[in-house]
């Protein structure tokens, strides 16, 4: 790759704003939401604030690292990344492994801690790109193409036995499965698998019973199962059934005030449309909209295959959990505990988000343009 | 693979592309994305036009059960001496739960109603058709404001396990309810307050934020293992506002208000008393009064027929005008009361000596108008002193054509006339605009602006500016506020004194005394001396607009003790009903309500040595006799004129501003 052929490009500054924006909205809702709790807890308003302002810093800063240097040299990383990730997830069980809210899914020691999900959503991009670019066209085969999945179903199925936690291993799979569909040639196949296995899956819910099945009767029908756990759905749904179309006003939220428990981490968005309404919830979305349309746009004019695939990663990782997260909190699909990115609190998510945006910026930089020969004639 | 991507890759060695059928798929995924995103508004929007109300409504439920307000108690309001004027006391609402007694088949329901029976009396039919009919509300207000005493019975009964075992889904929510203790008692200076503590009028208004706390809440919420925790946050409660007032003081002045209400039906009265060494007001009052715990009532004003025939915003209307703190919201033309300006003014700026004459011949001719003295035959020869006393307009016109209109001007701003005093309530009316600035004050307006007329102040505005014109020329902002202490009793403010400005200096305030003890003690004031005090002030008789109508604002201001003042009281009686307006109603006010102010305040009467009074000495007692002279010879005539009459300033449509010729005691 000669220099010669490229001029020396900016980042895609409509990104960045709308990720700055996103990231200050956030840091702002995450306090709304979070204060009451924290003074009640804590004895301190700004206990929750605090945590994600130092996770918010650190994220910029590993943004602007990633976006700075070349992404090619994650290329490297890949295997060893995807490695890490399962020995992240083992190490879970071990004594460095954390439990919090009756879930053991952090490790660390004293006041640092992370959750080997989220590096693994990470780990999975890089490792699909650079697998995906470097030989493309074996991914058309039956056997490569099973290979792939299988790397990808052994860390979302240990995310999911270990770690107990069915959103991350869905969005694990999701991804790979939006970056496998993108680069197959054979993307038909791929929709019948999906269409089977997701009726496999309803299926095996219906008749395996228990635990997940309760949570599609709360689904259903919150108001009769509040004390089995539709309280939280319920109070959400409360929440942003009550904004109106401009709301209550930033920070004037009844419903923050104890019912929807923790409202800063997955119900936030309700706590949005509540506080500013039908036309804060829309526009919101329309940001997210925005910024998935911008993931496309440099994913398009990225320098090589490898770029545009990361990028559609990351993509479809905010795309997943957007959906995933406004249709929880709408009540559209059962409760499965999906934070919002940018807005929801939360450490390691945030700054994993945070690098894979660098990540998006870094290709947005080396992207291609055709217009690149004009350019050089005029200069 | 097409061709169109392979000739565009001979350009590049890459090994893999992004060609085009991968374009159209990203493309297809990503309006897949906002398809479903759209949908999720649509969801969003859906949520809350066909359920949001319903939600609404279950937000504010729930949060009257699981999560309860504790109310923050407003903070009271003292008088100076810690007379409490105005309290808030706790009540409670009885909260039925009707979902909760009728739970677990019935369980609970006799011994639920079987307690409220027998504690307070309610009718069990009625108790047992409202738990059926609202079988699944959680939050019925039965009864609003009870005492405590009200719901002792039920609370030991509830206490006791053996009495009534399964009680249940009964509880009291509680509430503050403003009360003032003496009903209309300085109802303009402390206001009231409307649902949700907001203060409307006065302290109440003024002081809100000091006044209020932060409600305190009690929430529930659900812990990991699905059960519902209690944790509760204990409320602020507001500030204590001790005022300046003083509850016998504001009591003597309402009380012959209300006698001369009765007895003249004036426009209005207003009185305020000072005390001129800080700026305090401690007794304010208008004629109207009302009942704070019952603002609205009109009862008291119109009768039945009256308010039934009036519309909501003739009732608002009334409501504001009864209302109003006439002592700070309404303006007037001053009348004679600014002649001791006038004076200070001049020989402040040495453009008068104390010993200077004037001639008064009745009346001055200035630009086609004839400008009149009240007494028509003339003061004759009389100084600076004398002018005072006896209200000569014509000496005080000579005397403001010397000074001229920026010296006039200058100080009508620096006594702070027509301007906002800023004193601590709501409402002060500012009348700036109705004050000539110097380079619109013809010859004319300053001959009239010189005695009172042509020109707005307050009653506030006077009584600031006089108290500075008679305690060495230190204008102090008046306020009612001397302090504010937090619910435990510590100091959170304390208002001092603030001396805003110097207005004229202690040897031209110790001259202009020494003409308001000679306008109490020869002068037109005469009726407002007290026996044994060395009462001075000054009277004035406004004439009100339209001229011709010949009405009056009489109003005395005057102070006490002479050498070193601690009271100053201003009356008004704007317009009384009757045939003769003369100050005499205004003096004789003012004395009442000081005889027994004095008395209250255990001050001790000045003016045993009446004759050696150090106040006026030589000068004085020697034109005195020249002015006597003057005025017996005006006498025969016209009676007292002089020496008992008001002096009052009409302007005719015709060009002629005369003095009242007539205005003896009734």
């Amino acid at each position: 790759m000669s220099k010669k052929g490229y001029i020396k490009r900016k980042w895609d500054m409509s990104l960045l704003v709308t990720v700055i924006f996103l990231v200050c909205f956030g840091l702002v809702m995450v306090y709304s939401t979070s204060s009451y709790e924290a003074a009640m807890k804590f004895n301190d308003s700004a206990f929750y604030l605090k945590k994600q302002l130092i996770a918010t810093a650190l994220g910029v800063l590993v943004m602007f690292f990633t976006a700075t240097i070349n992404y090619h040299v994650w290329k490297r990383f890949a295997i060893i990344g995807y490695l890490l990730t399962i020995v992240c997830i083992l190490l879970v069980m071990t004594p460095l492994g954390i439990e919090a809210n009756g879930a053991r899914r952090w490790i660390g020691v004293k006041s640092f801690s992370f959750q080997p999900a989220e590096l693994a959503k990470l780990a999975i991009i890089i490792f699909f790109a650079a697998f995906l670019s470097k030989k493309p066209n074996l991914v058309n085969k039956l056997g490569t193409s099973i290979t792939m999945l299988f790397y990808a179903g052994l860390i979302a199925l240990m995310i999911l036995v270990i770690t107990k936690n069915l959103s991350s291993a869905i969005i694990i799979a999701g991804i790979a499965y939006i970056m496998m569909i993108v680069a197959s040639k054979k993307s038909k196949w791929y929709i019948v698998v999906a269409v089977a296995l997701c009726a496999i899956a309803v299926g095996g819910l219906l008749l395996a019973g228990g635990y997940r099945l309760k949570r599609i009767r709360v689904w259903l029908e919150p108001e009769a199962y509040a004390q089995e756990g539709g309280f939280q759905t319920l109070q959400a749904l409360y929440a942003l059934g009550s904004g109106g179309l401009f709301g209550k006003g930033l920070g004037q939220s009844v419903q923050k005030l104890g019912f929807v428990p923790e409202a800063q981490n997955d119900m936030v968005f309700s706590i949005i449309c509540e506080e500013l309404g039908i036309f804060g919830g829309i526009a919101i979305i329309i940001l997210f909209a925005f910024m998935i349309w911008r993931f496309m746009a440099i994913a398009n004019n990225a320098e090589d295959l490898f770029g545009t695939l990361i990028v559609i990663g990351i993509m479809a990782h905010i795309a997943l959990q957007v959906v995933l997260n406004i249709a929880v909190v709408t009540n559209t699909i059962p409760n499965t505990g999906i934070t919002l990115p940018f807005i929801s609190y939360g450490g390691t998510s945030t700054v994993f988000i945070m690098a894979e945006m660098g990540l998006a910026l870094s290709v947005s930089k080396g992207k291609k343009i055709r217009r690149q020969v004009i350019t050089d004639e005029e200069a | 693979m097409s061709n169109s991507t392979k000739a565009r890759q001979k350009k590049s060695k890459r090994p893999a592309v992004f060609d085009r059928e991968m374009r159209i798929k990203l493309g297809v995924i990503v309006s897949f994305i906002i398809i479903l995103l759209v949908f999720l508004s649509a969801v969003l929007i859906y949520r809350n036009n066909v359920d949001g109300e319903e939600y609404a409504i279950n937000v504010l439920e729930q949060q009257n059960y699981s999560s309860t307000t504790l109310p923050y108690k407003r903070g009271d309001i003292l008088d100076r001496n810690g007379v409490v004027l105005a309290t808030s006391i706790k009540v409670y609402n009885l909260i039925l739960d009707p979902k909760i007694i009728l739970s677990d088949d019935g369980k609970y329901l006799e011994d639920s109603i079987n307690a409220l029976v027998d504690c307070f009396g309610y009718d069990r039919q009625e108790l047992l058709e409202l738990v059926n009919e609202n079988s699944e509300r959680r939050y019925y207000i039965y009864k609003k404001k009870l005492s405590y005493e009200d719901i002792k019975d039920f609370l030991d009964a509830k206490a006791d396990d053996k009495r009534y075992p399964n009680l249940q889904g009964v509880w009291f929510e509680t509430e503050y309810e403003r009360r003032y203790p003496f009903s209309s008692l300085a109802c303009d200076v402390i206001g009231f307050t409307t649902t949700g503590n907001v203060g409307i009028w006065g302290i109440e208004e003024y002081y809100n934020d000091y006044l209020n706390g932060v409600d305190g809440r009690s929430y529930g919420y659900v812990n990991n293992e699905n059960v519902m925790e209690q944790v509760e946050k204990k409320a602020d409660d507001g500030d204590t506002v001790i005022s300046t007032i003083d509850f016998n003081i504001q009591s003597i002045i309402e009380k012959y208000i209300a006698q001369y209400n009765e007895e003249l039906k004036p426009e209005n009265i207003g009185i305020i008393i000072m005390d001129p060494r800080n700026g305090e007001v401690l007794g304010m009052a208008g004629k109207l009064s009302y009942d704070l715990n019952n603002p609205r009532d009109l009862t008291a004003f119109y009768t039945a027929e009256e308010i039934a025939a009036m519309s909501d915003e003739d009732k608002l209307n009334a409501l504001n005008n009864i209302w109003r703190n006439y002592c700070i919201c309404d303006s007037y033309e001053p009348g004679s009361t600014a002649k001791p300006y006038t004076i200070a003014a001049a020989l402040d700026e040495g453009k008068i000596k104390s010993d200077d004459e004037y001639v008064c011949d009745g009346y001055e001719k200035l630009g086609g108008w004839t400008i009149r003295c009240h007494n028509n035959e003339g003061h004759g020869t009389i100084d600076m002193y004398q002018a005072i006393a006896y209200s000569c307009n014509d000496a005080l016109m000579a005397i403001a054509a010397t000074e001229g209109a920026e010296v006039f001007s200058t100080y009508q701003k620096r006594f702070n006339f027509g301007m906002r005093t800023r004193i601590d309530l709501p409402g002060e009316a500012s009348c700036a605009n109705l004050i000539y600035p110097a380079s619109k004050m013809g010859p004319v307006d300053l001959a009239t602006n010189s005695f009172g007329q042509n020109y707005n102040v307050t009653m506030i505005q006077v009584a600031a500016a006089f108290s500075s014109l008679i305690n060495g020329g230190y204008y102090y902002s008046p306020h009612v506020v001397k302090q504010i202490i937090n619910s435990n009793g510590g100091v959170v403010e304390n208002v001092e004194k603030t001396l805003v400005k110097q207005t004229v200096t202690t040897e031209t305030s110790d001259e202009i005394k020494k003409g308001l003890r000679m306008c109490v003690e020869t002068g037109t004031g005469r009726t407002a001396g007290i026996e044994g005090y060395l009462i001075s002030g000054k009277t004035g008789t406004a004439e009100k607009q339209p001229r011709e109508d010949e009405k009056y604002l009489l109003s005395f201001i005057g102070f006490a003790p002479y050498d070193t003042p601690q009271l100053v009281c201003y009356v008004v009686v704007d317009n009384p009903d009757v045939e003769n307006q003369s100050t005499t109603y205004a003096t004789t006010l003012f004395k009442n309500v000081m005889e027994e102010v004095l008395t209250y305040l255990n001050i001790f009467p000045d003016g045993e040595s009446e004759p050696s009074e150090p106040a006026t000495p030589a000068t004085p007692s020697e034109p005195q006799t020249d002015e006597n002279g003057n005025t017996i010879a005006a006498d025969p005539t016209t009676g007292q004129t002089a020496t008992t009459g008001g002096n009052d300033d009409e302007v005719f449509p015709d060009g002629i501003i005369r003095g009242d010729e007539d205005n003896n005691t009734p």
